[in-house]
């Protein structure tokens, strides 16, 4: 299985993964639709990323089993039997479920990569499982 | 909904407080297309000529442009401006960081800021609601302070741009900070938010950008991240941004040293890119949609403090041309230079400027109130650069600007000032570079070097030859404040050599019309044309005269490359000669009627025609 693995150290704030993931995933020209999360801290200078990293929390949460994991290993929260109640969101270790008005639902990455392309800064990588 | 725009223009009137949402039209997106080719027809239009700039009735007039804010690589310009309180001229300054995004999100391609309060405001946007707010709980701020202080207050998703001590105190030179170290430095845009008692803009839009054709462009952007990525050059520019090139500019003798004085640089090694990263390094950081990440946030330990930089400019300003010691001193005034709220490349020809006076005994200790001026003094440098901001004390004389404070000084010093139409030289020397002293004395805000930046066609053309260049010129200026129009910044054209012809492409994909170079090029002769008449309706006598480098380069360099070289009149007349004959002005350097008339500004023609500024 592949993963995205982030590297903060490495981030230069750009917004450009986020950028790509809207318009990839909403066709949106906005970083404020996008399933990857970048938050600036300063002055001590330093940005955090939150990208979900499969670790499956979401799902053992989730009351209604909206959450599922495509054959690429995503999870997937499926709007029809979404209630909407914030579970996941709240339960995330990373920070990594996202609302906005692009979609009814909560959503996290689904593993497209189109960030990781335009990622010049390589905050963003591929990584296979051993 | 037009593409490529959020919209509709915000007139803020501060004196009443009433704001007004202007549709952006057809026309004006087509005609005009944004950034500083709106600024330069609103000024033009709206100004009452012979405005003074730090009344009510100047405006500042901050514009986004089409690609602001899109998914197209380094699209995070917006541009500050205003009739300039430093040069009595027209003046634009760009600031790279996020904000222009929020701008558009927020629905609004441009603001307008009329009026001036009476007591301290701040502009608050958030999508459809405007206010003009109290601020007094943030006057007397440092720039950067004040930008923490609101995104505490407020939200960290609003972004900010604010003014600082200078700007309230009207320092002529006083600069605007966004995004912790990205400014609109030049020409004392933040004196005039300072007069308007404007402390701020706070920002926060949730409507995506309309873009006609958003997989088109997505698919351009990472084919060209996929190029920048494999150029050979992008890993040294990435890691080191402007700060690269500072052993270049020494080794060819252009890095000001002492005010212009000499040629090189004894301690080069210890305030370049490379002593930088060694030393002060925190991070790189990038501004929006950049995949170039030049900037470096920076700590110095030595003086314990954060800073976002050094750039080259303020190494140059701050750090060679007033002899300073390392990187970390440079870090430290940078750090005052944006709190206080000043333009580093000016604060840096102001305290150069008082550090030769105090050379050459003509200002003393006791005028600086205790201050030993000497080349190097990096605490007399920040105390001075405290008077400045303050109006204390001598710095009252000199926060009017390095020119103006000659003009008070007298006994002959206006020659130490390196300015052109009162606005200080950026870092290159051009004592062997007439390409790039052209580009200072004819760009149309100053001695700056953005609008064309032509120091690499001095090496390669030769050093001492004249001829060609002032074509040289003329196409730059042609080119790089199209990018300003644009809203992108010029370092992935510039750096790793982005075709300009992807960019007219990434216009296409994001406004849906069929724009041609050809046609943004005559497009650029008429912003020039209009800067230029600007120039012309608002300062009496101005021409030629106006055009003329500072009196430095006429003196020989005693050191260094370019030892022995000097500028000469007839080489100055070359220049502008066939620099007046390209724009096909008249040999005083002013626009003509019937050029006016032929790229579309007959309006303006009439107008320098009723007003005795040209002939008919």
């Amino acid at each position: 299985m592949k993963h995205i693995v982030v590297k903060p150290d490495n981030c230069t704030g750009c917004r450009l993964c986020q950028l790509t993931c809207s318009a990839q995933n909403f066709k949106l020209n906005t970083h404020k639709a996008a399933r990857i999360g970048i938050v600036p801290r300063f002055p001590e200078g330093r940005f955090e990323i939150h990208l979900c990293n499969q670790c499956g929390v979401c799902q053992s949460v989730c009351p209604v089993g909206a959450i599922s994991v495509s054959a690429e290993g995503a999870y997937i929260i499926d709007g029809e039997t979404c209630i909407d109640c914030g579970a996941c969101v709240d339960a995330c270790p990373e920070q990594a479920i996202f609302r906005s008005p692009a979609s009814l639902h909560p959503y996290m990455c689904n593993l497209c990569g189109a960030c990781v392309d335009n990622c010049a800064a390589q905050a963003l990588t591929w990584e296979e499982d051993l | 909904m037009i593409s490529g725009y959020g919209g509709s223009i915000l007139r803020v009137d501060l004196t009443t407080r009433s704001v007004k949402r202007e549709p952006v039209t057809t026309e004006l997106a087509h005609d005009w297309l944004g950034g500083r080719a709106w600024i330069a027809k609103y000024m033009y239009d709206e100004l009452p000529a012979g405005v003074d700039p730090l009344s009510p009735a100047n405006k500042v007039f901050i514009a986004t442009g089409p690609l602001s804010g899109t998914l197209w690589p380094s699209s995070a310009k917006i541009l500050w401006g205003t009739k300039s309180p430093l040069t009595g001229g027209y003046i634009d300054s760009n600031m790279g960081g996020m904000i222009m995004a929020e701008f558009k999100y927020a629905g609004v391609d441009m603001i307008i800021l009329e009026g001036a309060s009476a007591v301290p405001v701040y502009l608050f946007v958030d999508d459809e609601k405007v206010e003009v707010r109290d601020a007094s709980g943030y006057w007397g701020m440092g720039s950067v302070d004040t930008e923490y202080a609101l995104k505490h207050d407020l939200g960290e998703d609003f972004q900010i741009a604010s003014i600082g001590p200078a700007g309230e105190n009207l320092v002529r030179f006083a600069c605007i900070t966004h995004d912790v170290g990205r400014q609109a430095g030049r020409g004392g845009t933040a004196a005039v938010l300072g007069s308007k008692k404007l402390k701020a803009i706070a920002i926060r839009g949730t409507k995506p950008i309309p873009v006609a054709d958003i997989e088109g462009l997505q698919k351009h952007t990472t084919a060209i991240i996929d190029y920048i990525k494999k150029t050979a050059f992008f890993p040294t520019f990435s890691k080191y941004g402007t700060t690269d090139i500072a052993d270049w500019c020494d080794s060819v003798g252009v890095l000001p040293v002492d005010n212009f004085q000499h040629g090189q640089y004894a301690k080069k090694d210890r305030i370049n890119g490379k002593y930088m990263r060694e030393h002060i390094y925190v991070r790189d950081k990038g501004c929006y949609a950049c995949p170039l990440g030049c900037s470096t946030y920076s700590f110095s330990k030595k003086y314990n403090v954060y800073v976002e930089g050094p750039e080259y400019e303020t190494i140059g300003l701050m750090g060679s041309n007033l002899g300073m010691d390392s990187i970390e001193e440079i870090a430290v005034l940078n750090a005052d230079a944006d709190n206080l709220g000043v333009d580093s490349i000016s604060s840096g020809s102001a305290i150069a400027f008082a550090m030769e006076l105090y050379q050459r005994g003509i200002l003393t200790k006791d005028d600086f109130g205790g201050l030993e001026m000497t080349w190097g003094n990096v605490e007399a440098a920040r105390a001075f650069l405290r008077l400045i901001a303050s109006r204390q004390g001598i710095g009252e004389i000199f926060a009017e600007g390095a020119l103006a404070a000659a003009r008070t000084i007298g006994k002959g010093t206006e020659k130490y000032v390196v300015q052109v139409k009162g606005l200080d030289y950026s870092a290159y020397d051009t004592h062997a570079a007439p390409a790039m002293m052209l580009a200072f004395m004819t760009s149309d805000i100053g001695a700056q070097h953005t609008r064309a930046w032509a120091i690499v066609q001095d090496i390669t053309m030769g050093r001492d030859i004249v001829e060609g260049k002032s074509k040289v010129v003329y196409d730059l200026q042609h080119l790089r404040p199209l990018m300003e129009v644009l809203g992108v910044c010029r370092f992935p054209w510039l750096e790793v050599k982005v075709d300009w012809e992807h960019y007219v492409t990434a216009l296409n994909l994001v406004t849906g019309q069929h724009y041609t170079t050809e046609e943004l090029f005559a497009f650029s002769e008429k912003v020039w044309n209009l800067t230029r008449a600007f120039w012309t309706r608002e300062v009496d006598g101005f021409g030629r005269a106006y055009d003329q480098p500072p009196a430095r380069m006429y003196e020989e360099m005693p050191d260094g490359p370019t030892k022995g070289a000097k500028v000469t009149q007839d080489m100055v007349d070359e220049l502008l000669d066939g620099y007046y004959e390209a724009y096909q002005w008249d040999k005083n350097g002013l626009p003509t009627a019937t050029r006016l008339r032929e790229i579309g500004l007959g309006y303006v023609a009439d107008d320098l025609i009723q007003r005795g500024r040209i002939a008919p």
